[in-house]
């Protein structure tokens, strides 16, 4: 299938600005990361709090300028759009935020959060009240909740609301950024299967991010694993969770609690450490001061993308020259 | 700590500096033109720009201005027009006064709000509490002018208790016994505004206070009030010290009111009689005086603050 | 999951918006009415201002008509309830009318520093940046000075009269409800929502109006409501001073400062008109801490 949305060696880094706005240093948020979402396809991306992963949506979604790299919708980088190009290439990518305490208006009702972004975009208001009534109903709210604010609604609803603004544009692909992290376990299980009900029903492509293993491996087709504004690991979701490569991965998947009977995760080793600063990142492979299997090489040069069967590549050093595998990069 | 104050005084720089802009602009809104006071109603042109020369009015507004600036460093207040007597010399004398009523008002206020606010805190059902907030409101609500007023007319007019005004100033004869009496109406008049906000201010932050987790811990620990007391103090110090002290500024610039109905010889009376006179180079230097004293007292408190709190000094 | 007969949802009008508007309202003031005090004191504040505005019907005298052999007379005295002054004026009739003036002196200026310092306000706190330095820090300067002091300042400058009294203090209340605005607007900008507006393309005005002003609407409200009663005395102090209206015209402040000389000879004289400066400001205070309580705004 073909590729809806593809990031090219995308970067970006923030300037710390000290005492009279002098830059102090910098600190790297998402560093040549590269991805691609198939047409309809779910992809999921991975990773501790702090690794880059929103950041990467705000990139996407131009909230946010970046540095370099190139987002290519359809083929079309859409980093370089202005005005109405801009405008359309917009409605295509929608998101979805992580608060639903934040994301919604309080001052609005429902609906007007809803249609507001139709409103913005030329709807007459009545009609884009219309359709946005007609969401709210794909998103399984009540219509009697229309009129009501958010203050009365619980988290679970409001995501619903927050869900039917994003597609209430008719978007092609939606990124769901942490969109169930906030809720309770019951209420995200309602949320996530809302998600794949509406990816069929309005044939959307998905950009899942969560720091949740569990649910990332239950939405995505593909799966991309990050560590400090870097990808670690990617392929299809299936090999990443049956035959996770790069250690992080690994330690990554041995920090999950089991729920199997008599199978202790105790023992497990945990992740060593604290997340380095994105300040000065570790040189090399920047998981080299946390991970277990650390060598000398691994403070050198960056670790090559390995790829270990097709479509999955893992960033490391220690498959470089293992077998036949061939380096990629 | 040394590299702060560094920087906070550098920071005072621009705003006394945007001080100074302000209060030289003030009289440049001044409608009509300064020359035809002083100059008799027949004057001929020629004279009019004899006038403006001498004075630096034909010079463009930066000029004037830095040349006004530079002569004001230099302590150079100008003259008054009406009483023909040095500004700078008329507004020292003036700012003592005015000091030793802004320090009788926050005594008085300071004292009795922490009292009452600490009290009706702890005691939120209490009479006091009740009385506190009466207080509260009334302070922010009064026009001290007023209270001035009303206290002359009961405890100086009916009563015959306190003397209303004839403060002769610090120095002036009377002794220190007589300068006490004359100050305690107008320190009550002054301090009143002070109070209420004061009082309001403490009994919340206390109450806040008392229901922090680690005063719950203490209860539980068993600590004396005493001791629960003391932890609640030294963590509202810090809140209080700086109401208190931008407190204090209001009550060095706000008594103007009070000192007009005393007659109090501080720089608020000077102010109001230029007023009425029309003598702006008081005006101006009065009001730029007590700004920078202003200014200056909320650095202290900054610095203060800084010293008691060590988290200030880092942010 | 989707319904069929989505496509012929109810007509739309249900989405009137007066009944959304409506219950918004109605859990507003149900809230207020419950704060007894707040309550009775706005039923005091609005027989207040509607006695003053209907002054020219309900006032018992010509407020600048007075008979000096008639002078001073006490509270109570007969055919004069108030009283009268120094020059045998009525003093209830000149508390009606002067009233007028000394309400708008108190109004007007929080209106015009509410309008003025709030766009500032979210004008620095929306953009940031530079903007918002050069907006700031000129306001900051303003704190430099005592408030009362600056309004002084200003009005001693632009002349006597009430338009200048009330041109000084909103100069006086600009930066502080910019800062209120401010620093609302910098809150409310980091919510999600902005962003989210964002991310459909929305102009700028339209976040501010939609997103970031009904936000930070009840807060600056409540502020400026807190600052009437300030306006109030401050704008009677100016007038006491002999900077407001020029006599014979009739406004608290300045009736304080004409009584003033009396006190010796009436020592009660000076009581009425501060009365009805304090009870005025008193009331605004507690109206407006019962507005702060109904929207729930912490401060």
């Amino acid at each position: 299938m073909e590729n809806i949305l593809e990031g090219v060696n995308i970067s970006k880094s923030f300037p710390i600005k000290g005492f009279l706005g002098k830059t102090k240093g910098t600190v790297s948020a998402v560093h040549d990361v590269s991805f691609s979402l198939k047409e309809q396809a779910t992809l999921g991306i991975v990773g501790e709090s702090g690794c880059g992963k929103s950041t990467l949506a705000r990139l996407i979604m131009r909230l946010i300028q970046t540095d370099e790299g190139k987002v290519n919708y359809r083929g079309e980088n859409i980093l370089n759009l202005t005005g109405s190009k801009l405008q359309d290439v917009r409605k295509k990518i929608q998101m979805v935020f992580q608060n639903p305490y934040s994301s919604i208006n309080p001052k609005l009702s429902i609906i007007d959060n809803v249609a507001f972004s139709l409103w913005e975009n030329g709807v007459p208001k009545e009609e884009a009240r219309k359709k946005a009534l007609y969401y709210l109903d794909a998103v399984g709210l009540p219509k009697s909740y229309a009129l009501r604010f958010p203050s009365s609604l619980s988290g679970g609803q409001r995501q619903r609301v927050a869900i039917a603004r994003a597609l209430v544009l008719e978007p092609e692909i939606v990124i769901a950024d942490e969109a169930v992290s906030a809720l309770d376990k019951s209420v995200q299980a309602q949320v996530l299967k809302l998600f794949q009900e509406l990816k069929k029903e309005f044939s959307l492509s998905l950009i899942f991010i969560s720091h949740d293993l569990n649910v990332v491996e239950y939405m995505s087709d593909e799966v991309m694993v990050m560590y400090l504004g870097k990808v670690v690991e990617k392929g299809p979701a299936v090999q990443i969770y049956s035959n996770p490569h790069h250690p992080y991965t690994q330690a990554l998947f041995n920090s999950i609690p089991s729920m199997e009977v008599g199978e202790s995760t105790l023992n497990n080793s945990p992740i060593n450490g604290e997340l380095p600063s994105p300040m000065n990142p570790p040189s090399g492979c920047r998981f080299r001061t946390r991970c277990p299997l650390v060598t000398e090489k691994c403070a050198g040069d960056l670790p090559p993308n390995v790829e270990i069967s097709p479509g999955h590549t893992a960033a490391c050093v220690l498959y470089e020259r293992v077998g036949n595998e061939k380096v990629l990069s | 700590m040394f590299q702060f104050i560094l920087k906070r005084c550098l920071l005072m720089i621009p705003t006394l500096l945007g001080v100074t802009i302000i209060v030289f602009l003030m009289l440049q809104i001044v409608p009509g033109d300064p020359v035809n006071t002083i100059l008799p109603a027949d004057a001929t042109e020629e004279d009019r720009l004899r006038v403006e020369q001498e004075l630096g009015l034909d010079q463009p507004l930066v000029v004037q201005y830095l040349s006004w600036l530079g002569r004001t460093l230099e302590g150079d207040f100008g003259r008054s027009i009406i009483k023909q007597l040095e500004v700078g010399t008329l507004l020292f004398d003036a700012m003592k006064n005015t000091f030793i009523l802004a320090i009788g008002a926050a005594f008085f206020s300071f004292i009795l709000s922490l009292i009452i606010g600490v009290y009706s805190a702890y005691h939120p059902k209490s009479w006091i509490a009740s009385f506190g907030n009466m207080i509260g409101l009334t302070g922010v609500s009064i026009p001290n002018f007023w209270a001035a007023l009303l206290l002359i007319g009961l405890f100086s007019v009916i009563l015959g208790w306190l003397p209303s005004t004839g403060m002769s100033g610090v120095g002036g004869g009377g002794g220190s016994f007589d300068m006490l009496k004359h100050m305690i109406l107008p320190s009550i008049a002054a301090g009143m505004t002070t109070l209420g906000v004061m009082t309001r201010m403490i009994r919340s932050t206390v109450i806040d206070l008392l229901q922090k987790d680690f005063v719950i811990t203490l209860k539980a620990k068993g600590a004396s009030s005493y001791i629960i007391l003391m932890h609640v103090l030294k963590n509202c110090t810090p809140t209080i010290l700086t109401v208190a002290g931008l407190q204090f500024g209001y009550l060095i610039g706000g008594s103007v009111l009070v000192e007009t109905v005393f007659s109090w010889p501080g720089v608020g009376q000077l102010i109001y009689q230029a007023i009425s006179q029309r003598d702006f180079p008081i005006i101006q230097a009065g009001v730029l005086m007590v700004s920078i004293v202003f200014v200056l007292l909320n650095l202290m408190v900054d610095l203060l603050h800084a010293v008691i709190d060590p988290r200030v000094r880092h942010a | 999951m989707i319904t069929e007969n989505t496509g012929q949802l109810s007509n739309p009008v249900i989405l009137n918006k007066e009944e959304k508007e409506d219950s918004r309202f109605k859990e507003f003031s149900r809230r207020f009415l419950k704060n007894r005090p707040a309550f009775l004191a706005l039923i005091l504040l609005g027989i207040i201002v509607i006695s003053t505005i209907m002054a020219p019907i309900i006032a018992p005298y010509d407020p600048y008509e007075g008979e000096i052999t008639n002078r001073l007379q006490v509270i109570g005295a007969e055919g004069h309830i108030l009283g009268t002054d120094e020059q045998g004026r009525d003093i209830l009739s000149r508390i009606l009318y002067g009233g007028q003036l000394s309400l708008l002196a108190g109004i007007v200026p929080v209106l015009i520093a509410g309008l003025i310092g709030g766009s500032l306000g979210v004008m620095a706190g929306y953009f940031g940046g530079m903007i918002n330095t050069i907006i700031m820090r000129t306001l900051d300067i303003f704190y430099a000075f005592p408030a009362i002091l600056l309004a002084i300042g200003i009005s001693a400058a632009l002349g006597q009269g009430i338009d200048n009294i009330i041109i000084a203090i909103s100069i006086v209340f600009i930066p502080p409800v910019a800062r209120i605005a401010e620093s609302a607007v910098k809150e409310v900008r980091e919510e999600e929502f902005i962003e989210a507006a964002r991310t459909t393309g929305a102009k700028n005005f339209s976040i501010i109006r939609y997103h970031i002003l009904m936000n930070i609407f009840s807060r600056v409200f409540v502020y400026c409501t807190t600052q009437i009663s300030i306006s109030l005395v401050l704008a009677s102090g100016l007038s006491f001073l002999g900077l407001g209206v020029s006599p014979p015209t009739a406004e608290w402040g300045v009736m304080l400062n004409n009584l003033k000389e009396q006190i010796f000879i009436n020592p009660l004289v000076t009581v009425i008109p501060g009365l009805f400066i304090f009870i005025s400001a008193l009331t605004i205070n507690l109206v407006a801490d019962g507005f702060r309580d109904a929207l729930e705004i912490k401060q």
